[in-house]
């Protein structure tokens, strides 16, 4: 990963700032009134100043950065392993290494001593707040050493590829099954196998007895049956609409959207931990059809939703509905809180739709 | 986990001895002389047990009543102890509470404030004693090592260790930049210092404009420094401090005109007048001082000599002193009646006995021999041509007792006495403008006294300056009891006679002897004869403007606030613009409604929607239409850009009701029907 150089910035601290105007001072008063103990006092306070002016921290900006790829969701924590090489003639002492946006609220790195050339390995707590697929990573190396009057700073760039997916949101349990069939017998035995098993309760004595589970009931002493509940299709179909309804501003309705986003994720993480495939369909300024079968296609769609943002209104042709149309269950996510889209009127066979309650 | 992130007890440790050292450095710095030891636990213990004990008191009004209690009793114990103090003195121990108080509580803040109050009192000891190189360099040093401990800890605070090691350990080469830290402190401030020192200054140029033939520093005529009695700190400028208190032993009044004499100066010179040579004996051990005989049928009068603050760095006498009781290892200098304490010398009083001389007569024989002590040289500057001609314009004989009515006469004719003026014109020295120049010739005691010896001397009498305390006021404590301060020293001539000591020749006129010099002011003096030019008028101004008090507090308080405003931050970390206004006011209602709503038993759980809310309202049957029109209003401001209208006001307004009613339910629900 190359490093685009930077400058090394310098600046006064607080305890800088009010050392140097009382040197000022006291140096304006010495000169004007030619007072020994004025001088002394200039003397006494700027001979720090020249100190950390002299041994300050040099060619901050010489350091590399070295990081992975990385995928990460809004919002959680994670631990970002960094190397960092410093390539000046002298090491750096007491560095603070900081991403702003991934740091925002943890304390910085403290580096006691970075030598020249000798590669030193970092591991910091970070956590991306919001959304987005970043190419490009910020850090900033700050150091007040040796007298903490004088503060260098510099800020290392490099292209580093960074996607926040959006936060997952907690789903309504009958959202997932809502597509379940029911607990008895599947309509078509030939493509599923039989009901999904959920639990085990207490087998009530006017109930039907072929439903016992004889093995479990022989452990715990008592009769216990099972509880099933209806398999989840194959493929189920996810439309996730972007546009905003007509003559409304792009930006508002954001909390819906991120909430949208954040729904679409781990509706598909669901679909997926039971075994079902998702064809998504993204209304957007252009559209996407993914079809979700494994983690590669996931982590595309994910990186997507990554990306995405609230596009103006326009029409969809109904010919790009036409993948979802022989599924028997789909959901329709309004991100962009359009929700009386015809479109939706239009969808054939069993439409839930997510986040309606917003509303 | 993302490194340690704790402050190790070491680097604080180490913070706070480094700062504790440098006050320690600044409070030993002060002149002992001045600020005596427990003068300095007084000042100092308060601060340090309420800095040490933050638990005496919490409420800070108790805190700042136990400070007051606390200061002004070890004051009044160190007063009772000690003596009183030099008002510059007592000024400068106001520092010390609040630093304790910082080097004792030792936070984060406090340790910079400690390093500034050091660093203030080292100023403070430099401007009282003098600079004195070790003391500053040993400060410098321990204030260097201090902001390293406490650049250390802030950061150590700011930041998580991040690699594998936890422990920072000493890094090659870091002694190394710490003592070429402390070295190229110690050289930066000595260029600091000399580079101000070689810069030409306007205080300097408008004393070089105003003497043309001097290029110099300015010469004054008479004693060291002005007054400065042989001991170093300058009694100029302490305005109105106790020195001395005289008491007589049998009961009687304390005369006036006594003279107290501490020093004398025999070396002349047209500037500056030094001892000379002079030849010190040690006290023998549990013996009193005898100076002379008495004189047989004379009366003895009994004097108890009490010092204070700089006043024990002398021992007054009378020039007709007899003997001085009550001092141990003094060094003397009999010949010429001069006694000298040393540090084994107690501050305790003494008694002084003294014979009051007779009446001299014209026959009465001046001490010729005083040669070998000095007391006739002349200064090699001396122009013998016109003091010469002023001796014979003044008809000054050679006879001492009519030459000193002469000189004294004369000078009372010739020259003006005025304390605050000196005197300036084209000679280089004070004291030949003060007999010479044109314009009224006004000078003070200490250019009367050098005049009068030099003319004296000329004429072959044997003399020397004495400098002192003459005339005292009144004690207001105790009648009879006369008190003197610095605004009491005076400068005589004294005379040596046979048999006799030294004789007290005053030539001050009579009716300013005795009058208190006002302290002395660094303010301009009165506006000389010479002209001005535009630009010394100018950078007269500007220092007399300078030089008032409350201009550097006005610009320090300037400069800190500057100093200390906030910093700006970038557009990009600016946060969050903060809600409007409109939209202050509905959350203002909505929070009043679900406070309600609460107080009903439905509170809202944290991070649950709006929505949810309504939702878990509407399954317990508590919600009203109004509440979710309420809710429906909210959303529409909030999140929907809708105008926070009298519409959606009234429908929040209505829902808060609802609410209201909701909460008085439940807190008194209504009777049961009976039948």
């Amino acid at each position: 990963m190359p490093t685009e150089p930077q400058t090394t910035t310098l600046e006064l601290t607080t305890r800088g700032r009010v050392v140097a105007w009382l040197a000022a001072l006291a140096a304006g008063a010495a000169w004007l009134g030619d007072d020994p103990n004025a001088r002394l006092a200039a003397a006494l306070l700027a001979a720090p100043l020249l100190v950390d002016l002299v041994l300050r921290q040099r060619r901050l900006h010489a350091t590399e950065v070295r990081v992975q790829a990385r995928r990460c969701v809004a919002g959680a924590p994670f631990t970002e392993t960094l190397t960092l090489v410093h390539h000046g003639r002298r090491p750096l002492h007491e560095v603070l290494l900081r991403e702003p946006r991934t740091m925002r609220l943890e304390a910085p790195a403290l580096l006691p001593s970075l030598p020249p050339g000798e590669p030193v390995r970092v591991e910091v707590r970070q956590r991306s707040h919001q959304r987005s697929h970043q190419l490009e990573r910020a850090f900033e190396l700050v150091s007040q050493w040796p007298l903490g009057l004088l503060r260098t700073r510099a800020a290392v760039r490099i292209a580093a590829d960074l996607v926040t997916e959006p936060a997952r949101v907690p789903l309504r349990a009958e959202l997932v099954r809502a597509i379940a069939a029911h607990e008895q017998a599947p309509q078509d035995r030939s493509q599923l196998p039989g009901p999904e098993f959920h639990s085990l309760r207490e087998h009530l004595p006017e109930e039907d007895a072929r439903l016992v589970h004889a093995l479990r009931s022989a452990a715990l002493g008592t009769l216990v049956r099972r509880v099933t509940q209806g398999r989840v299709p194959q493929l189920v179909g996810i439309v996730l609409d972007l546009r905003r309804p007509p003559r409304r501003p792009l930006n508002q309705g954001l909390r819906r959207f991120e909430w949208s986003l954040g729904a679409c994720a781990s509706l598909l993480h669901t679909l997926r931990q039971h075994g079902a495939a998702a064809r998504v369909l993204v209304l957007a300024e252009e559209h996407a059809d993914l079809l979700v079968r494994g983690p590669a296609q996931e982590l595309e769609l994910l990186t997507l939703l990554a990306e995405a943002g609230p596009t103006p209104h326009r029409p969809v042709p109904a010919a790009q509905f036409d993948a979802l149309r022989h599924l028997e269950h789909c959901y329709w996510i309004p991100a962009g809180s359009y929700l009386a889209a015809p479109e939706f009127a239009a969808m054939p066979g069993e439409v839930t739709l997510v986040g309606g309650d917003f509303e | 986990m993302n490194g340690v992130h704790h402050t190790p007890p070491l680097a604080v440790r180490l913070a706070w001895l480094t700062t504790a050292a440098c006050a320690a450095i600044a409070i030993a710095a002060l002149p002992a002389t001045m600020v005596p030891a427990i003068w300095r636990c007084a000042f100092l213990l308060p601060g340090v047990v309420l800095g040490l004990l933050p638990g005496l008191a919490r409420s800070p009004w108790w805190r700042t009543l136990l400070a007051i209690v606390l200061q002004v009793s070890t004051c009044a114990l160190a007063l009772q102890l000690e003596g009183p103090v030099t008002q510059p003195a007592a000024l400068a121990c106001t520092i010390l509470p609040p630093l304790g108080f910082a080097t004792a509580r030792g936070n984060d803040a406090d340790r910079s404030l400690a390093l500034f109050l050091s660093f203030c009192m080292l100023l403070v000891g430099a401007i009282l004693a003098g600079q004195q190189l070790p003391w500053i360099a040993a400060w410098a040093i321990a204030a260097c090592c201090a902001l390293r401990a406490q650049s250390h800890l802030t950061v150590r605070s700011a930041g998580a260790v991040a690699t594998a090691r936890a422990r920072v350990p000493l890094r090659d080469g870091a002694l190394a930049a710490l003592g070429s830290m402390l070295l190229g402190g110690l050289c930066a401030a000595l260029a600091v210092d000399r580079t101000l020192g070689w810069l030409p200054s306007p205080a300097s140029f408008a004393t070089s404009r105003a003497k043309p033939d001097v290029t110099a520093a300015r010469r004054s005529p008479g004693l060291d420094d002005s007054f400065v009695l042989d001991g170093g700190g300058a009694l100029a400028g302490l305005g109105g401090e106790l020195l001395a208190r005289v008491r007589d032993l049998d009961g009687a009044n304390v005369p006036p005109d006594l003279y107290l004499r501490s020093g004398f100066f025999a070396r002349p010179g047209m500037d500056k007048w030094q001892h000379g040579s002079v030849e010190l004996l040690p006290q023998l051990a549990g013996g009193d001082v005898e100076l002379r005989e008495p004189q047989p049928g004379l009366p003895t009068t009994r004097f108890l000599i009490e010092r204070f603050a700089g006043g024990r760095n002398f021992v007054f006498v009378t020039p007709h002193t007899l003997s001085v009781h009550g001092l141990d290892g003094l060094a003397i200098d009999p010949n010429r009646l001069w006694l000298r304490p040393t540090e084994a010398t107690s501050p305790e009083p003494y008694e002084l006995r003294c014979q009051p001389l007779p009446v001299l007569g014209r026959s009465a024989p001046v001490a010729y021999d005083a040669r070998e002590l000095g007391l006739l040289t002349l200064p090699r500057a001396l122009e013998r041509e016109r003091w010469e001609r002023l001796l014979a314009e003044w008809n000054v004989p050679e006879d001492p007792f009519a030459a000193m009515e002469a000189i004294a006469a004369g000078l009372a004719r010739h020259c003006r006495y005025d304390r605050l003026t000196e005197p300036s014109g084209p000679f280089a020295y004070e004291v030949e403008n003060f007999l010479f120049a044109d314009g009224e010739h006004r000078g003070y005691c200490m250019h009367f006294a050098s005049a009068a010896a030099l003319l004296l001397r000329l004429r072959g009498v044997p003399c020397r300056l004495g400098v002192g305390l003459h005339g005292g006021q009144p004690s207001d404590q105790e009648i009879g009891v006369r008190v003197y301060g610095s605004q009491h020293a005076h400068a005589w001539v004294e005379v040596p006679f046979d048999g006799l000591g030294y004789v007290v020749f005053d030539p001050t006129p009579p009716s300013e002897r005795g009058n208190p010099m006002p302290a002395r002011d660094d303010s301009e003096p009165e506006a000389t004869p010479t002209e001005r030019s535009t630009m010394q008028a100018w950078l007269d101004d500007l220092r007399e403007q300078l030089s008032r008090p409350y201009v550097p507090a006005i610009v320090l308080v300037l400069a800190l606030a500057l100093a200390l405003r906030p910093l700006r931050r970038g557009r990009a970390d600016a946060p969050a613009q903060a809600l409007a206004s409109p939209i202050r006011r509905a959350r203002r209602l909505l929070a009043q409604l679900l406070k309600q709503l609460a107080a009903a038993g439905h509170p809202r759980h944290r991070g649950q929607t709006l929505e949810a809310f309504a939702r878990t309202l509407r399954s317990a049957e508590v919600l009203e239409p109004a509440i979710a029109a309420a809710f429906t209003a909210y959303q529409d401001v909030r999140f929907g850009g809708h105008e926070f209208d009298a519409a959606r006001q009234r429908a929040l307004q209505h829902g808060l009701a609802a609410a209201t009613d909701l909460a008085a339910l439940k807190k008194s629900p209504p009777p049961a029907a009976s039948r």
